[in-house]
């Protein structure tokens, strides 16, 4: 259980261009801001279950992942709480818990946070590399300013390191 | 006449695994097991350092993270003839320990059990009654009626709301589920407390590795843990303590209701020993190294040809050339350009698609061969590895478990009939046991160690000029799992994996031999081609993990989703 009061969860594939672009957005938020009272910053990867351990009913949780809405690649949408998938698509599947089956074992363990705020990008490339496009990589900055104001909202004092 | 299903995707989220059977007469007469992405991975680690090779390889999959972290770095050292300090040997093999533990417990419980285990049963379950049962068999202090009673409430506010959520479409009322409504509801209560113990196993990894769910702490040469009785930021007598702790909560879920409630599902479900037995060829590798160069190991592996555990050929080191001579994989029946057979570190990774071909190429996933023949890698080869070496642990826990499933079946079942669907889920609960062991003995040999006043964990590499080759294993939870690597220069020049799904989810062989997944399931029964459950049991039983790649959060289901665009 996250000792934190705001949990922001990156999930994504680092080899796969785009679709690691919320492990991107995570590290840019890591190199160049600063919280007060702290903020949990996690790489969840492509991890399914193994990131229970960081769900709590007493957390506000970000997430940021790759997401396809029909949007022009780089383009960021916002889904809140119950509309994130919280359920299984089906049961035939074995392995790759991902992330609909996490928040519905969420719901299942009541450790549901308080407020789940998905911001998605619609990713250009999922080629391998281990770098985003240049699209998407433009539009990290827009990225972080969302999610500045989601956590300045929840009381958060948000604070931009200076450039060395 | 032959009818043909089509299972796809079997995998969850990504649609990897698609399964093919043909059936006659309420019977599987033949399979193809065909993975549906390409797993180029290995090109991205050309031209790289060596040294980095294994935080790339942990992001191959979000499963299996720590072992290709680890398998990694254990290739790199094998190439440069490497030791590895004690103190680095303890910490990985406690890290392998407790996430082999949490792995084949969320097996169990969370992928695997609701094939055998009907939810909707549960229901109608009397608590008092499932309580008196649970406490007939366990210690377990959870098994109390007021506990089923809660357990049972919830389940019923979910079914009753119609968001099933994780239940969503299990095959419930199947006619192959054969669970009474008191054991269905004792399992379904154990599975809720699974999640709960899953993350004490996980705390584990996350105290020596510094984060999960990708650890931190792995170099070539060793571990970057400083160790410090004394220090407030280094692995000290408190953190070695907490650990401690969360080791008692694992053993008493092993042995009082992860060992109880598999042998009473291998008991009821008795008849399931004569099916999904397949390919017979078994590999392992040796694991849990307690010297520096990789010779000495706490758990034996090694091959056992045609299930004959008396023809058991060991593989002794991390430098074994049976093993290193012993792997090639055909691309015969696989979509990579040519018709090849080669051993890994000639090995070539060019996609060329062509549509499915029963008889020809049909998967994305190469065909592995040990010796020339198809071979089973899990759990199942790893502890009929480690009975056949005479590991005293094994032989002890598995007779225990023969002596409950016999003892509740009826009937003697003897330890052939671990070659089987049933038989993977029992050998996987055997294993855990024996990993928990190998826990504590390392906690041991590590609390030791550094009481003798040993603190050395890493060993720094050099690269000479021109080229190395080596290799790395690791018996992973799934099984076999093997690094290669040629390295010219100091930098990556070929980089392969050789995965446990590979071994056992490949395509037919050079030879057109049937692959594990294949094998296994021709003769099982289908009892309704609709709703082909039993296919999922042999299947999972194998804890199919594909080649883990994309995770795109796809929004397809718009009826209920609502997506904000943002300016």
């Amino acid at each position: 259980m996250s000792s934190h009061n705001v949990v922001v969860l990156g999930l994504g594939n680092l080899l796969l261009q785009d679709e690691g672009v919320g492990i991107h957005a995570l590290r840019y938020l890591q190199s160049n801001y600063e919280f007060e009272p702290e903020v949990e910053l996690v790489d969840g990867g492509t991890s399914g279950l193994d990131l229970l351990q960081f769900f709590s009913p007493e957390c506000k949780m970000i997430m940021l992942d790759a997401m396809e809405f029909d949007e022009p690649p780089g383009g960021i949408g916002r889904v809140e709480n119950e509309n994130i998938l919280a359920r299984l698509n089906t049961k035939t599947s074995v392995h790759h818990l991902g992330l609909s089956d996490l928040l519905a074992v969420a719901h299942l363990t009541d450790v549901v946070p308080k407020e789940i705020i998905l911001f998605g990008v619609q990713p250009e490339s999922l080629e391998l590399g281990v770098e985003p496009t240049e699209t998407v990589r433009k539009a990290l900055p827009k990225l972080m300013e969302h999610v500045e104001q989601q956590l300045i909202e929840w009381g958060i004092k948000v604070v931009r390191k200076a450039l060395p | 006449m032959a009818k043909r299903i089509v299972v796809d995707p079997v995998t969850r989220i990504e649609g990897h695994l698609r399964i093919d059977c043909e059936v006659n007469n309420g019977k599987v007469s033949n399979a193809w097991s065909s993975g549906q992405m390409w797993r180029g991975i290995e090109t991205i680690l050309e031209g790289r350092d060596p040294r980095d090779a294994w935080v790339f390889t942990q992001r191959i999959c979000g499963v299996c993270t720590t072992v290709h972290a680890m398998t990694s770095v254990r290739a790199v050292e094998n190439a440069l003839a490497m030791e590895v300090p004690l103190n680095a040997q303890y910490i990985r093999n406690m890290i392998m320990a407790a996430h082999g533990i949490h792995d084949h417990i969320v097996h169990f419980y969370h992928l695997s059990a609701l094939d055998w285990v009907d939810i909707v049963s549960a229901l109608k379950a009397d608590p008092k009654a499932a309580s008196k049962l649970a406490e007939s068999l366990s210690d377990w202090p959870h098994n109390g009626a007021q506990e089923f009673k809660a357990v049972q409430d919830k389940l019923k506010a979910f079914v009753g709301s119609g968001q099933l959520g994780i239940f969503a479409n299990g095959y419930w009322g199947h006619p192959a589920m054969k669970l009474s409504p008191e054991v269905n509801l004792l399992a379904a209560a154990h599975y809720l407390q699974a999640f709960e113990v899953q993350r004490h196993a996980n705390q584990i990894t996350t105290i020596l590795g510094s984060k999960t769910p990708h650890i931190q702490n792995l170099a070539v040469g060793g571990v970057a843990n400083p160790i410090n009785p004394d220090s407030e930021d280094a692995l000290n007598m408190e953190r070695l303590a907490a650990i401690k702790a969360l080791m008692d909560k694992l053993e008493q879920f092993i042995y009082q209701a992860y060992f109880v409630d598999v042998t009473a599902v291998g008991g009821f479900y008795a008849d399931w020993t004569q099916y999904g037995s397949g390919v017979m060829n078994y590999l392992s590798v040796p694991d849990f190294p307690t010297d520096t160069k990789g010779t000495q190991f706490g758990m034996p592996g090694g091959y056992i040809p045609n299930g004959d555990v008396g023809a058991f050929k060991p593989i002794n080191s991390f430098n074994d050339a049976m093993f290193e001579k012993g792997v090639k994989e055909s691309i015969k029946h696989s979509w990579y350009d040519g018709d090849h057979n080669r051993h890994p570190y000639k090995g070539e990774t060019v996609p060329k698609y062509t549509d499915w071909d029963d008889d020809g190429k049909y998967s994305w996933v190469k065909s592995p061969t040990f010796n020339g023949e198809p071979a089973q890698v899990g759990p199942l080869a790893n502890v009929l590895a480690m009975y056949a070496a005479g590991h005293k642990t094994t032989q002890k826990v598995a007779n225990l478990a023969l002596e409950r499933v016999s003892a509740i079946a009826g009937t003697k079942v003897g330890i052939g009939a671990l070659h089987s669907t049933i038989g993977r889920h029992a050998a996987r609960c055997i294993r855990t046991a024996v990993l928990y062991e190998e826990l504590k003995k390392n906690y041991d040999l590590l609390i030791n160690n550094i009481a003798g006043g040993d603190m050395a964990t890493f060993n720094p590499p050099t690269f000479p000029k021109g080229e190395q080759m080596g290799f790395g294993f690791h018996e992973a939870p799934r099984g076999t799992l093997s690094h290669w690597i040629v390295i010219n220069n100091g930098k990556v020049k070929n980089y392969q994996c050789v995965v446990p799904s590979t071994w056992n989810a490949g395509p037919r062989n050079d030879e057109d031999k049937l692959g594990p997944y294949e094998a296994s399931l021709v003769g099982n029964p289908i009892a309704d081609d609709q709703k082909p459950l039993e296919v999922l049991r042999t299947v999972h039983s194998f804890d199919p993990c594909l080649a883990c790649a994309i995770h795109l959060h796809d929004n397809e289901r718009k009826d209920i989703v609502k997506v904000n665009v943002l300016p």
